[in-house]
């Protein structure tokens, strides 16, 4: 081969190398992923959070990796916009005046005003009903577990004539955000881990993001309508068995054999997000109110507000109006 | 050969060195001799040399017990952890009086409070604003006036920089304005040599994110540092004697230094070699050694300066790593030196300040 055209064929294959780092960089920091974002993909920014051969932890990171997620999204958000141990987000642009709130409550503190009698007394699905932020946090009530410990997954699995309440699944952030970034609504992994779906779900990312709100009532995101139309299957890649498109018809399963619908797609209306928060919830459920719930696995029940919205029954009236 | 008179007069002279002498009449003692002279003054020599060389050897023991080295030693490149303090919850920042005599740690979780030590890590007081619940106030870092000894401890979550007197008095907040709307987020704290106060703002997008310098009391605004873009969540802040500023900032993974005009002339970057930075948070200067805490690399690595700002601090190395032994760390963040050359790190995940010395 002459060496001029083996000198452009070898300047050809590296442009095409930097090409397809180009694109990768620029797809993984498209979604804010944080490690990424304006820095591309390069050896140096892998290193901060990965060792090749000395990693202390899964996933080859070099410390554990809800300690390491904290470091920036834990108190005091030294690296972030969003403090998801005390529900705050600092995004100026919703700030009005004090802390916005996360509307996937904390995973320490929450800042909804579960007990907004504003909030429990608006019916219909209407959003107009206002649901006011806590001028300061209040301590969650309950919360999914980012502590690699293992925890039940309910209703996880397909419907069963034998009871089954779910899977035990160890879970931490990385279960469900993808912290390289990967074109989802708020990094979100199709298949959270260890969830045992067989398909993903799939939730475009918005161009404008909006982490927090001044409104918890008002889960709609207009820059996210995706969020809204597929967020209950998303859940449901875990909580398999809570997806129902009808609330009067049996499933045939031995414990979630009736459900409320879940499946709704429009804005306002029932979906997982429209009564519960992903991270943690400081609503306040009487323990008289929950003694009677059908317990999983011998669980005793309690106070927890199992990530409701509201305290006590403001959830089931935020859509039944009482007469 | 000895004669009589002369054996005689070496057995008084003997016994007069063993202390018995003292018991004799001195008139009853015979003359010496020329040459027993001598020799008593031998003696009396060698006796004071073993005395004098006996009691520098006591001198210096005792010293050594008492902990101080009175003995000149070669300066080395890195400290040695000495001890910790405990009782505090996930500590953020920490800062030491002009005196040295007092240690302010931030705690980020339990009830959030700035904790006061004294040099030897008891706990003498506490400093809190006025009003805010535990999770509604959030000290991260704090800094001490060189000339008022005021107390300022940033606190993004109440948009705030609250100040308090030396006696632990709750004084004032200071709320400077956002770079585009509403108030600024404060985070890193530090004093200049002129007694300005400078900040880091961290409110907003990253293209608002920025060094603010106020005046000694915090009222106004003086300038700002950095154009738009040019910093993503920057941290810790240090200032020289000269002015020249080093900003840590942490999440581009490296340490930009300015001149005192405020120019950008150098930069400590990201990287995986000897003396790269990963995620940078605190920072302090002491003498000609800037100190900087990598906090995913659970080290804190030592530069050696120059003495001009314009050249790139020279690489040390680093102590600590990660664990939760003696001297490990568990994602240290920030980082002060007293006076006495005492080294406090923060050590956030195993809930203790370190302290280090050389």
């Amino acid at each position: 081969m002459p060496r001029a055209t083996w000198r452009i064929r070898r300047a050809a294959v590296v442009v095409a190398c930097y090409a397809v780092l180009l694109i990768v960089g620029a797809g993984a920091s498209a979604d804010n992923g944080p490690h990424v974002q304006g820095q591309g993909l390069v050896p140096d920014t892998c290193a901060v959070c990965h060792r090749v051969h000395t990693a202390r932890a899964p996933h080859l990171l070099r410390t554990p990796e809800t300690d390491l997620c904290y470091t920036c999204h834990g108190a005091a958000a030294a690296g972030a916009s969003t403090d998801v141990l005390d529900g705050v987000g600092y995004s100026s642009a919703e700030r009005t005046g004090k802390p916005g709130a996360l509307r996937g409550g904390g995973f320490k503190y929450a800042l909804i005003d579960s007990a907004a009698s504003s909030g429990q007394s608006s019916g219909g699905s209407d959003p107009g009903g206002v649901v006011p932020v806590l001028a300061s946090g209040a301590p969650v009530t309950s919360a999914h577990s980012v502590d690699a410990s293992s925890q039940i997954a309910w209703g996880n699995g397909p419907i069963s004539a034998e009871a089954n309440y779910g899977k035990a699944i160890s879970m931490s952030c990385g279960s469900c955000h993808d912290p390289h970034g990967n074109g989802n609504y708020r990094i979100l992994r199709p298949m959270p881990l260890e969830s045992g779906a067989e398909s993903g779900v799939t939730i475009p990312d918005a161009v404008t993001k909006v982490y927090t709100t001044t409104n918890y009532w008002d889960v709609e995101d207009q820059y996210a309508p995706a969020l809204i139309t597929d967020i209950s299957a998303w859940c449901a890649t875990c909580h398999t068995r809570y997806l129902s498109s009808t609330s009067y018809t049996e499933s045939g399963d031995a414990v979630f054999t009736n459900r409320h619908i879940t499946s709704q797609t429009t804005q306002g209306s029932a979906n997982c997000i429209q009564c519960h928060v992903a991270h943690g919830s400081n609503a306040s459920v009487e323990e008289g109110l929950s003694t009677g719930v059908h317990s999983p696995q011998g669980v005793a029940a309690g106070p927890g507000s199992r990530l409701l919205r509201i305290d006590d029954k403001g959830t089931c009236r935020m859509c039944h109006v009482e007469e | 050969m000895t004669t009589e008179k002369e054996s005689s007069a070496a057995v008084a002279d003997l016994l007069h060195d063993a202390g018995e002498a003292g018991r004799a009449d001195a008139a009853d003692q015979p003359r010496l001799t020329d040459a027993a002279r001598k020799r008593r003054r031998r003696k009396i020599a060698a006796l004071g040399g073993i005395g004098v060389a006996l009691a520098i050897v006591i001198l210096i023991i005792i010293r050594a017990l008492s902990g101080s080295n009175p003995l000149p030693s070669i300066p080395s490149e890195l400290p040695h952890h000495v001890s910790d303090i405990y009782g505090v919850n996930q500590p953020m920042g920490v800062a030491v009086s002009p005196s040295g005599d007092r240690v302010y740690v931030t705690e980020s979780e339990g009830s959030r409070l700035v904790r006061v030590f004294d040099s030897s890590g008891h706990q003498i007081g506490t400093l809190q604003p006025n009003s805010g619940n535990g999770s509604f106030r959030l000290p991260v870092y704090v800094a001490v006036s060189p000339k008022t000894e005021e107390v300022f401890v940033s606190d993004r979550l109440r948009e705030a920089i609250d100040v308090y007197s030396p006696s632990g008095k709750y004084l004032r907040a200071l709320r400077p304005p956002g770079s585009s709307s509403g108030k600024a987020n404060p985070l890193g704290l530090a004093f200049g040599p002129e007694g300005g106060l400078y900040m880091t703002d961290v409110g907003g997008s990253r293209q608002n994110h920025r060094v603010l310098v106020l005046g000694g009391s915090g009222s106004k605004s003086l300038r700002t540092i950095g154009s738009r873009g040019m910093f993503w969540f920057p941290n810790g802040l240090a200032v020289d004697g000269k002015g020249d500023l080093y900003v840590a900032d942490s999440n581009d993974g490296r340490v930009a230094i300015f001149n005192p005009a405020g120019k950008l002339v150098s930069a400590i970057a990201r990287g995986v070699g000897e003396g790269d930075l990963a995620l940078p948070r605190g920072i302090a200067i002491s003498g000609d050694r800037l100190f900087v805490v990598d906090t995913t690399a659970q080290t804190v690595k030592v530069f050696h300066l120059h003495g001009n700002v314009a050249e790139l601090p020279t690489y040390i190395g680093s102590f600590g790593g990660e664990g939760i032994g003696n001297g490990q760390f568990r994602y240290p963040n920030g980082i002060a030196i007293g006076r006495n050359g005492r080294i406090y790190v923060t050590d956030r995940q195993n809930a203790r300040v370190q302290v280090w010395e050389y």
